[in-house]
């Protein structure tokens, strides 16, 4: 078989891996056991995915200027995760 | 003032906000621009506050959405404060996500300095510019009252989620709110977890 079509084959379908990377203050081998540690652990010390933080972030500023909200507060744990779960665009691309 | 401003993109836009983010360079700030930038329909300006330019290639796609880079070598907090005050006229909301990425390799005084003090004269100047909101990326367990001198706080350091590393982020959370934002959220997640595709197929072609 010639080589541009084993390529153009194999960019067809190529597979893609879903790495978990973990950031600076948390180590890889952190980043793949927590999906697992977050079914035991309280809210307050689950995992934050930094796409559905910054998602976060962003849709709660455009709550706070949309309705004027004159509110300071501090979210964590069962709040923060809620806000996570309410998204209407998760994974930081936007979608809706 | 060691001041560079570049405006990537002016495209028309139906947002009707505007954003400053100071950190857009680390691990969520770079979301939050990401994020910013795919709502044109809510925000049709964000400024990046940083130490060294995002090159071109590097910004997300932003149609609709103006990106206007301001840098500054981060020394000085007063310059800080004054280019915030200055600049960010017209911004409605600021997103606060510097910090030390590996805060256990960083002296106390670099860790109060790059999470208490110059995010605190940033948002001091940017409130005075007019921003109504601030979102503060901070720590789970942010406690300003945390005693960093007990011998846990002695042994820890500045590893993250340490006395002093609760304490900075605790002082942080109330310089922010004693500034009068109308809006003021801090964000305290635990662990950060980021995430990436790697496709296998080009990398098995690229070794050949």
């Amino acid at each position: 078989m010639p080589l541009f079509a084993l390529y153009s084959c194999m960019h067809a379908h190529r597979v893609q891996l879903l790495c978990k990377t973990g950031t600076p203050n948390t180590p890889k081998v952190v980043a793949w056991l927590q999906p697992y540690l977050d079914k035991v652990l309280p809210a307050k010390f689950q995992g934050s995915d930094i796409n559905t933080l910054a998602s976060a972030m962003v849709y709660d500023a455009e709550q706070a200027l949309t309705s004027d909200r004159q509110e300071h507060r501090h979210l964590e744990g069962e709040e923060l995760q809620s806000l996570y779960r309410d998204l209407p665009f998760p994974n930081g691309l936007g979608e809706v | 003032m060691s001041v560079a401003s570049a405006a990537q993109s002016a495209t028309s836009s139906s947002g009707t906000f505007a954003a400053a983010v100071l950190g857009a360079t680390g691990a969520v700030g770079s979301q939050v621009l990401k994020v910013i930038c795919s709502r044109p329909q809510q925000w049709s300006r964000v400024v990046l506050v940083s130490r060294r330019e995002i090159p071109s290639e590097a910004l997300p796609v932003h149609d609709g959405v103006e990106i206007v880079q301001l840098t500054t070598d981060m020394n000085d907090e007063a310059e800080l404060q004054e280019l915030a005050s200055a600049e960010l006229s017209g911004v409605d909301a600021v997103f606060i996500t510097m910090g030390v990425g590996a805060s256990s390799k960083a002296t106390p005084q670099t860790l109060e300095r790059v999470d208490v003090t110059l995010p605190t004269a940033f948002a001091t100047g940017a409130r005075q510019a007019g921003a109504k909101y601030a979102a503060l990326l901070t720590s789970v367990g942010a406690d300003s009252a945390a005693n960093a001198d007990s011998l846990l706080g002695k042994l820890l350091g500045t590893t993250a989620g340490s006395p002093l590393y609760a304490k900075l982020k605790g002082t942080v959370e109330e310089n922010l709110k004693n500034l009068g934002f109308d809006a003021f959220s801090a964000f305290r997640p635990a662990t950060l977890i980021g995430e990436a595709f790697i496709v296998v197929g080009s990398c098995l072609l690229s070794s050949c």
